[in-house]
Parts: C-alpha cells; sequence; structure tokens
C-alpha cells in the first residue's frame, strides 16, 4: 500500500510558526469551510445556490408590486423598485450573517477536534459567504431591474460603497456577539428571529431619516445600521435626497460591537460541549 | 516531544464543580508509547482531548514540538451529514495533502466500499473508527491519541493498525486510553494512571495495570 507524502497544516517539529505561515493556514481552512458550507447547504449537484440570488429577487418583484399597486410609483421623489433593492440586500446581510452564526459552534462541533481550526473560522466563513452571497443577489437583481430601466447605476460609488462596507462591518460584529452569546445562554436563539423582525423598522432599511420628525431622527441615528444606510441611499440618488450620518459615530458603534464579540470568543470556547 | 505542565482541567455542572485533573506535569518524547489507565470517568478521555487541544484547559498548558493528531475515537471529527468522501475532502484541505493520494489510501486501507459515498451519520461506531484510523495514518502524523477504539474492525484492519501504528519501527509516538490491560501491556512502553484527579507515572505497564487493578 503506498503512503502518501505529507505536507501538512503544522509545522516541521519544534519550529514556531511564523505569521505569514499562520495567515495562509487561516486562508486554507476558511476556504475549506466555506466550501464545505456549501455543500451541507445546497448540495453539490444541483443550482440550490442560486437561492442566493432567487429570495431577494422574489422579495423585491413583491414589494415593488404591492408598493406600486396601493402607492404611486415614486415616494418622496424616489423610485420605488431601487429603493427597496438597495434596502433589502443589506438586511438580508445582516440577517443570515446573524441567524447562520448563531449556534454555529454546538452545529459544528465535531469539527473542533481538528486543532488547526478554531471558533473565528467558522465564523469568519459564514460571514464572508454572507457577504459575497448578499452582493452578488444585489448585483443580479440590479442588472436584472436595469434592463427594464427600474435600476440606475449609483451616483456617487464611493459613498454607495463606504455604506455597504459599514453595513458589512455591523453584521460581522452582531452576528459574532450573537453567535458567542448563543453558546452562553439559551434564550439568545430564541430572540434572534425576532430581533430579525424588528430590524426590519429600525434598520433603516424602509426609511430615510430625512423624512423622519426632527424629534424622530436623533433617535434613528443611534442605530449604526442607519447611518450604513445613508451612505448607500446617498450613493445611490446622489443630490436629489438630502442624507444625515456621523462618519465618527458609525466608525465607533461597529468597532466596539466588533471588539465585544471578539472578546467572547476568547471565552465561548468553554461553553462548547464537544461531544 | 509533547510538554504538560501543571495541567487542570474542572467542569461546573449544576453548580457542581468536579475536578478530573489536578496539577498533572507530563513530558511525552517521540516514539513514547503511552498507556492510560483509569476508571470510567477518571479522566483518560478528557486528558486526550486537552493534549489534542478539543478542550481549553481549566489552568495550565500543553505544547506540541511534533505533529499530533486529533483524537481517533467513536465521535467527533466529521460532519455527519456529509459523505465520507466529502469529510475526506475537508480533511485533505485543512490538513494540507493531496487528495487523491488520501482517497487512494484510505479506500485500500479502511475496506468501507461503497459507504465511503454515503452520509457518515449512517456509519456505524466502527466504520467511523475505521475512517478515522485510515485517515489520520494517511496524514501520518507523529503522535497518535486513541481513545479506546483500537479494537474495532476484522483480523486484516487490525494487522495493518499494528503495523503502521503499534510496531515499534514504525517510530510512532502513542497516547492510548483504554481498559484492555493485555493490548496495553503489548504495545506500550509506560504507562499513566489516573486515579481522582492526580496523574502517576509508570516505567513499567504490567505494574501499572496491577495498581489499576487493585484501585
Amino acid at each position: 500500500m503506498a503512503h502518501p507524502a505529507n505536507p501538512s497544516a503544522d509545522p516541521a517539529p519544534g519550529k514556531e510558526i511564523s505569521f505569514i505561515e499562520s495567515l495562509r493556514l487561516r486562508f486554507v481552512v476558511v476556504g475549506a469551510l466555506m466550501l464545505r458550507e456549501l455543500h451541507t447547504r445546497y448540495g453539490r449537484e444541483n443550482i440550490g445556490f442560486l437561492w442566493i440570488i432567487g429570495e431577494p429577487l422574489l422579495f423585491c418583484l413583491g414589494v415593488t408590486a404591492f408598493w406600486s399597486a396601493v402607492r404611486p410609483s415614486y415616494e418622496h421623489g424616489i423610485p420605488v423598485p431601487s429603493f427597496v433593492l438597495t434596502g433589502y440586500a443589506p438586511l438580508m446581510l445582516w440577517r443570515h450573517a446573524v441567524t447562520r452564526s448563531v449556534l454555529c459552534f454546538t452545529a459544528n462541533a465535531s469539527l473542533l477536534y481538528h486543532k488547526q481550526l478554531g471558533v473565528l473560522d467558522l465564523l469568519a466563513a459564514r460571514i464572508v459567504l454572507e457577504t459575497v452571497g448578499s452582493i452578488v443577489a444585489f448585483v443580479v437583481v440590479a442588472l436584472l431591474f436595469s434592463v427594464f430601466d427600474a435600476y440606475t447605476p449609483p451616483k456617487d460609488f464611493g459613498l454607495f460603497y463606504l455604506g455597504w462596507f459599514y453595513m458589512i462591518l455591523f453584521s460581522a460584529g452582531c452576528a459574532i456577539v450573537f453567535a458567542c452569546a448563543s453558546e452562553m445562554a439559551d434564550w439568545v436563539e430564541k430572540i434572534t428571529t425576532v430581533t430579525g423582525y424588528l430590524m426590519i423598522p429600525v434598520s433603516g432599511f424602509a426609511f430615510m431619516v430625512d423624512w423622519l420628525p426632527p424629534r424622530a431622527r436623533v433617535y434613528a441615528l443611534y442605530m449604526p445600521s442607519v447611518h450604513a444606510y445613508e451612505m448607500i441611499r446617498g450613493g445611490q440618488y446622489g443630490s436629489s435626497v438630502v442624507i444625515h450620518y456621523d462618519l465618527a459615530y458609525v466608525s465607533f458603534t461597529c468597532a466596539a460591537i466588533g471588539v465585544i464579540g471578539l472578546i467572547m470568543t476568547r471565552s465561548v470556547r468553554k461553553y462548547i460541549q464537544v461531544e | 516531544m509533547i510538554e504538560i505542565r501543571d495541567l487542570r482541567k474542572i467542569y461546573r455542572m449544576h453548580n457542581r464543580t468536579q475536578v478530573v485533573l489536578d496539577k498533572v506535569n507530563l513530558d511525552i518524547q517521540m516514539g513514547q508509547k503511552l498507556a492510560l489507565m483509569g476508571r470510567n470517568g477518571a479522566g483518560k478521555s478528557t486528558l486526550i482531548r486537552l493534549i489534542g487541544k478539543v478542550e481549553v484547559p481549566t489552568s495550565g498548558t500543553v505544547k506540541h514540538k511534533m505533529r499530533v493528531s486529533w483524537p481517533l475515537g467513536f465521535t467527533g471529527a466529521f460532519q455527519g451529514s456529509l459523505s465520507g468522501i466529502d469529510n475526506m475532502r475537508f480533511v485533505s484541505r485543512i490538513y494540507r495533502t493531496d487528495f487523491v493520494k488520501l482517497r487512494n489510501f484510505v479506500e485500500e486501507f479502511a475496506e468501507l466500499g461503497e459507504h465511503l459515498y454515503k452520509p457518515v451519520k449512517t456509519y456505524s461506531s466502527g466504520m467511523r473508527a475505521r475512517l478515522a484510523f485510515a485517515l489520520s495514518i494517511a496524514i501520518d502524523f507523529d503522535c497518535y491519541l486513541i481513545d479506546e477504539v483500537i479494537l474495532v474492525g476484522d483480523y486484516r484492519f487490525h494487522e495493518r493498525c499494528r503495523s503502521y501504528l503499534f510496531d515499534q519501527k514504525a517510530g510512532r509516538t502513542l497516547i492510548i486510553a483504554s481498559h484492555d490491560a493485555g493490548l496495553l501491556t503489548d504495545v506500550c512502553d509506560s504507562a499513566l494512571v489516573l486515579n481522582q484527579g492526580q496523574a502517576i507515572s509508570y516505567s513499567n505497564v504490567a505494574d501499572a495495570a496491577n495498581s489499576y487493578q487493585s484501585l
């Protein structure tokens, strides 16, 4: 029986692993986890992964149809389809990143048998996958809409990308915090779905701050994602909309959520029962 | 070598604390074949999982200076809903071994046949252990952590495990937890008896077996 040769993930005996090498190992591990996640979710011999695009497409079509039936197709001077699309794709990113991360350590406890695989790798794989998924979904639906003149490219790509960037940061932070908290206390998993529904009105998905009465604006802007949405819509519609956001505030809150999450990952291992 | 310093593991369950391992110090040399003995619940599996870094110690450290396998046993290491082949693919990626070579070796070694294409959750515990053994032998670690699974499979499988793992000339480091004193005396050259959080080293496995049986 021929024995396979074996360069493997571990360093040579007695050698310290270098930073570059450990970074490479992270890419290998997270990449393998992402491929595995795609397999388990969508199987390997079908086009099930297209549902990443199908879901937002159906949602945007549905809401646009409903909205156009009961309201004028321009609300506050903004076309409805693109408003729904720029709202739903980032919200989907948040919701999927969080729900996929909740209890993901318990679900994948058997993988933690392999010591080169840490809790952050499991989270990184999910967050990257959901980020890529929602961006691809957004692009495909946007292209499809633009064929029917229901979507035009953003006026200010810089601001548009910046808004997406903060939305990704916010979603990643929330996913890490929820994932760790769900391992520490049972009730966290139960409230995840409810939180997802609550996000619909408070996230900034369905309104612009400028439409609110001045007193409500202050409260709306406590929510980091509202700032991200303002940037996305500001980038999308340019000077035809008035936007309100505070770069310092959104940077600070997103970073804070991320840091809290990372601190939690350091102690979460104690709560995970590995068979 | 594996260096274990002041290793301590305490479980907290329902407001009760249980000290499973208390200040264990141990050096395991390259090529050493260490038997872990102790009654059920004495902490054999816990020690193996701590050495394999599957669990985090309450305090103390474990340092690897060689390539240590994951704990080989009836559980863990595989995703039940994926097929044996898909699990193999994942393992080959994270341990950076060539998948085709790995598959050829495992197909021949584990003799799981068509089962390799079925979800791992449909496997018997013996089949699971065979897959784990075949995979870990293919990856070729310096040290194997074995948790009570030696007597799985048929005669041929035993002989293969023997020639790849247990033979002195194979040069592997082994840490084996088992209740089978006969096999441990046969394979191992040193022993560790666990009792009430304490670990006592023996350089003679037969002595260790005697003292374990008198516990």
